[in-house]
């Protein structure tokens, strides 16, 4: 070929994945400024949202050894949720003996990009379609060097795209508990400068987040499922919670604005009965919850599926499908194609794909491990050809 | 003097365009209409218009082009869809100087749908490919000095295992 102008050298990368276009940018100068630029990586990201075929399914699994925990995590294609690369851990977190004991939290996925903490105290971004990683400064506050005071503060985490930025922003708020109308501290990190800031958030509950639940990000929008009490008197030194009023509610982090914004859950599933029982997740697209529900007079349960439409307001909660009554399945971990088609954990913590329609499982047969002790997680992410080039212009 | 007529309907108009090299094709309103850049020339002269010259594109690529304007001149119903699938994936799979050609002259005539075609068999066909294949592919001289390429490599070296 001749000269190819630079509007379809671009309409062409836009159609490969990264590996290649990693590859690529040492073919000339002016394609490598090409995919390198800012505009180009948005493009690409964009192009491949609309490809399923490009979607990838990430699974944390932590397995339970004699006396160890080792963490798995695999990727697997959306398409025929085969596992894509056999061995996928992040880089940072060899199998030998100083690591046999971490236990590595996926915090969130967002186009791509999976941000992880473990329990050393160390942040990682990473890209598991291209492997590559980046690890997080520490923050001001240093509470995240060394292992983390479990059980004493509270750290929560959060992960999320600014779109008005273009930038990918981590959070992390450590509060044993916020009072009701105080400004709390918010740790915010930005992938492009490569820092953490302090911004000061106005909370206008009592809250205390949930940690079996994991949070989730979309529209925008971190969330986490939080303990919000009310009737506390504030004023007094020793609270006064005998009276107070506990519900489950969504406490999220609006990645572009900076404010807190919290969302009561619908009535019937906002109870503190329901700990343990909602569990958070994205359905194309939207947050939603789901309640699980046990059935009366025997061992089967069923899932509701509800989804928020805006955030803030109780009144935008809808029901949307329930799922089951099934034996034996304990979780819903995910949705794959659609309301049809869900990640599920059995009784017997194994990991399947259920078919709801035709009542069909297959096994996911992670590694051989036959029994899986704890699951974690099941991220569906989009745009698996993500170009980081941001990692390396700031590094 | 080349002449493409159409074997469907007889009422339907009749356009007449022409290639750089001076050939002259009749071709269906409907299908000439696929490219933007026809349609916009033909609402601006109106029925006044003898013949529309495409200095880009010459006779062997316009033909080319032509062959896929018609066969998608109409709505594809569910039924056709897959039929029209494999009937692209063969129109696509040309030899590499035909390829940019037809790439070049849908560009400029401005069809979509056959620039994403073309664009992503070209994507298909690079995919696998090393650095210096690319280059022999496009034509393109390598400006880094080795330096700058080595450390190019060594960024993304997962990349090239």
């Amino acid at each position: 070929m001749k000269h190819v102008p630079e509007e379809l050298v671009i309409e062409i990368l836009l159609r490969l994945p990264a590996t290649s276009l990693l590859q690529f940018k040492c073919v000339c100068k002016s394609w490598c400024s090409i995919i390198k630029s800012s505009s180009f990586i948005a493009k690409h990201l964009h192009f491949n949202n609309k490809d399923t075929n490009l979607h990838n399914v990430l699974v944390n699994i932590i397995y339970e050894g004699t006396k160890d925990y080792y963490p798995l995590t695999r990727l697997l294609s959306f398409g025929t949720i085969g596992i894509v690369k056999p061995q996928l851990l992040p880089p940072t977190y060899p199998q030998d003996a100083d690591y046999n004991l971490a236990n590595i939290n996926i915090v969130g996925s967002c186009n791509g990009l999976i941000f992880l903490y473990d329990s050393v105290g160390k942040l990682v971004l990473w890209n598991p379609t291209t492997g590559e990683k980046r690890t997080l400064p520490n923050c001001s506050h240093g509470t995240i060097t060394g292992r983390l005071p479990w059980g004493v503060l509270q750290l929560v985490f959060g992960f999320g795209f600014d779109a008005k930025t273009n930038d990918y922003k981590v959070v992390m708020i450590h509060s044993s508990y916020i009072l009701a109308n105080s400004l709390t501290e918010i740790d915010v990190y930005s992938l492009k400068a490569n820092s953490w800031r302090t911004i000061k958030c106005f909370v206008t509950k009592s809250l205390y987040f949930e940690s079996y639940c994991n949070g989730a990000f979309s529209n925008g929008m971190y969330s986490w499922l939080a303990l919000c009490i009310r009737g506390v008197n504030e004023t007094s030194n020793n609270m006064e919670i005998i009276n107070a009023e506990y519900r489950n509610e969504i406490i999220s982090f609006d990645m572009s604005n900076e404010v807190i914004v919290t969302t009561p859950l619908p009535p019937n599933i906002s109870s503190v009965k329901n700990k343990f029982k909602n569990s958070m997740m994205v359905f194309k697209e939207s947050l939603s919850v789901v309640n699980r529900i046990k059935v009366k007079n025997g061992f089967a349960k069923m899932f509701d599926i509800w989804v928020l439409g805006e955030y803030g307001v109780k009144e935008s909660w809808s029901k949307l499908f329930r799922i089951g009554p099934f034996q034996g399945i304990e979780r819903v971990l995910g949705f794959w194609y659609n309301e049809d088609m869900v990640f599920v954990e059995t009784s017997d913590k194994e990991l399947l794909v259920h078919d709801v329609a035709t009542n069909h499982k297959m096994s996911l047969q992670l590694c051989g491990f036959k029994r899986v002790q704890v699951k974690r997680c099941v991220f569906q992410f989009r745009g698996g050809g993500e170009v980081l080039d941001l990692f390396s212009d700031t590094i | 003097m080349a002449s493409s007529t159409s074997g469907s309907s007889s009422s339907s108009k009749v356009v007449k365009i022409r290639s750089s090299d001076n050939e002259n094709f009749e071709v269906e309103e409907a299908a000439a209409a696929r490219s933007e850049t026809i349609k916009k020339l033909l609402e601006d002269v109106g029925d006044d218009a003898d013949v529309i010259p495409l200095p880009n594109v010459d006779a062997k690529t316009l033909v080319k082009v032509m062959e896929w304007c018609k066969k998608h001149m109409d709505d594809v119903d569910e039924l056709n869809k897959e039929e029209m699938k494999t009937w692209d994936a063969e129109f696509v799979d040309m030899d590499q100087s035909c390829l940019y050609n037809v790439l070049l002259a849908a560009n400029f005539l401005n069809i979509k749908e056959l620039l994403d075609q073309l664009t992503q068999k070209v994507a298909d066909m690079i995919k696998g490919k090393s650095p210096e294949e690319i280059r022999a592919t496009f034509n393109i001289k390598n400006d880094f000095t080795p330096e700058e390429e080595a450390e190019i490599r060594k960024q993304n070296a997962w990349a090239f295992e």
